[in-house]
């Protein structure tokens, strides 16, 4: 059975591959933890619904 | 250097003093006196001086010159500079080309009359709030040696701080303008964005991206903004009858009571008692951080699958997460901002101009960067931009103004700061609260060497 670490690195190690990147082993510490606070500020903008007709604002217009 | 923008064209301008001289002087205070900042990467000795002889040779031919004639001013290292690898505060791109041009900004800046004599420290690829840069060294606050000048643009604020240069450039994307400005106590301008172009400039986060100017006085702030915007602004008659409201909520959060103090003054100046609490802030800065961790992430991922070794570890870490952010975060990060903005817009109809604290206290120990928010330690390199971040989704503009000194135990007379923000396209507001709050003693902290902020 898996520890959550595991898991965890397991996940970032598939995610990595799917956009043709190798974490170096180095950087997994730093990735990790800089994967854990991004999750936390994902959780919180997909807990928001908004209404269908809100696009993405990709640029500025004043 | 010592002297204002304004000063120093003055008497350039009428020949009191050769450009030549000006330039000499600064580069001697910025090469003997940086090593106690680290606020420059690279003096442009060669480039500064020819510049100044061919304009004091104009001068003395009768030609009329540009309105920031002969002042010397230093760049952000991410501005191209003609014939100069831009570095990005990195060393992954020294194999790029030399830069072909100036930046758009910096041309126009040199068009006016103003001569380029450095290149500035920064966050590596602005992607932080402190100037720690593995490369080129951490940039020292001036107004205490210790502490972190903030960031991105740290360089560029320091160097106006400790009085080196009247004016400098920098770049905006979460707060990299304001937090530094703040943190060493001079002015500083985040534009309307998209309103100053961005040729020439390293990207970071091209959804978010703006670029502006610090100066030690909020007149050679507006002087310097009016010549890379390209033309004069237009005046505010009545500024004492501007609607002024301060953002409550997120935005008095774990703040210092001595910017608390400061706030209540500026709202009493202006008679006004009002609050405004914006809703989802804490979603507003999560996306902010998202879109930057995605751009970011995917502008270096071609460098990062080669050489992720040679970036700063700091950067490195956060750029490879974020490259890997799914697309649904993304996409509802970058919705999210469409509703953000349109309900920030929507505030302009009732007030004029808000105001609200840049960082929430003074600068931290560069030996203990951490901050104390929501009863949490947290990285001061990640955090300082806590007030800065969420209203980056506005694109608004914003004036980053320093509270006068003050003798506060809470801040151990450290400076504070305060952001000032107004609709889309009215730096004229900003610029007139800015001036009448300096005139009023309420807003200016001197740089070292000048005596008294600016009262006109």
């Amino acid at each position: 059975m898996q520890s959550d670490t595991e898991q965890d690195t397991g996940d970032l190690l598939a995610a990595a591959r799917r956009i043709r990147l190798t974490i170096p082993d180095a950087c997994l510490p730093g990735v990790t933890a800089n994967t854990r606070l991004l999750q936390t500020y994902i959780d919180l903008v997909l807990e928001l619904d908004l209404p269908d007709d809100c696009p993405p604002a990709y640029e500025y217009a004043p | 250097m010592s002297l204002t923008a304004v000063a120093i064209a003055n008497t350039v301008r009428f020949g009191l003093r050769s450009a030549r001289e000006v330039v000499e002087t600064t580069l001697e205070a910025l090469g003997t006196r940086n090593q106690t900042y680290h606020c420059v990467t690279r003096l442009l000795t060669e480039r500064a001086l020819h510049m100044a002889d061919t304009l004091d040779a104009r001068i003395a031919h009768g030609d009329p010159v540009g309105v920031l004639a002969g002042v010397p001013f230093g760049v952000k290292d991410l501005f191209d500079m003609e014939g100069m690898v831009t570095t990005a505060g990195s060393v992954v791109l020294n194999g790029n080309p030399p830069a072909t041009q100036d930046a758009a900004v910096v041309q126009r800046l040199v068009a006016a009359g103003a001569i380029p004599v450095a290149t500035l420290n920064m966050d590596e690829f602005a992607y932080g709030f402190s100037t720690e840069n593995a490369h080129y060294g951490t940039t020292r606050n001036p107004r205490n040696t210790d502490c972190l000048a903030g960031g991105s643009s740290g360089g560029s604020a320091a160097s106006v701080a400790a009085g080196l240069l009247p004016f400098a450039l920098g770049s905006d994307t979460n707060g990299s303008i304001r937090v530094p400005a703040s943190l060493c106590s001079v002015w500083g301008l985040r534009p309307t964005q998209g309103l100053l172009p961005l040729d020439g400039v390293y990207p970071f986060v091209a959804s978010l991206d703006t670029v502006g100017p610090f100066a030690g006085t909020v007149t050679d702030l507006q002087r310097v903004f009016e010549a890379m915007n390209g033309h004069a602004l237009e005046e505010i008659e009545d500024v004492r009858g501007l609607r002024v409201a301060r953002l409550g909520g997120w935005f008095l959060q774990d703040v210092d009571p001595a910017l608390l103090d400061g706030l209540d003054r500026i709202l009493a100046f202006f008679g006004s008692h009002k609050e405004i609490e914006l809703a989802e802030v804490a979603r507003a800065r999560a996306s902010a951080f998202l879109i930057s961790a995605a751009e970011g992430g995917n502008l270096h991922l071609p460098r990062l699958r080669k050489v992720p070794m040679d970036y700063d570890p700091a950067t490195r870490d956060r750029l490879i997460a974020g490259a890997m952010l799914p697309s649904a975060a993304v996409i509802q990060a970058h919705r999210f901002r469409n509703w953000f903005r349109t309900g920030l817009h929507e505030l302009f109809e009732q007030v004029d101009v808000l105001i609200a604290p840049a960082t929430p206290g003074p600068a931290p120990r560069i030996d203990q960067a951490t901050l104390s928010v929501g009863g949490r330690t947290v990285s001061a390199r990640a955090n300082l931009g806590l007030f800065t971040q969420p209203l980056s989704l506005g694109g608004m503009p914003v004036l980053s103004a320093p509270l006068p000194p003050a003798a506060s135990a809470s801040t151990n007379g450290m400076p504070l700061g305060i952001q000032i923000i107004a609709a889309p396209g009215k730096e004229n507001m900003l610029f007139a609260i800015g001036k009448v709050l300096s005139h009023a003693g309420l807003a200016g902290y001197p740089v070292l060497g000048m005596p008294v902020p600016d009262k006109d």
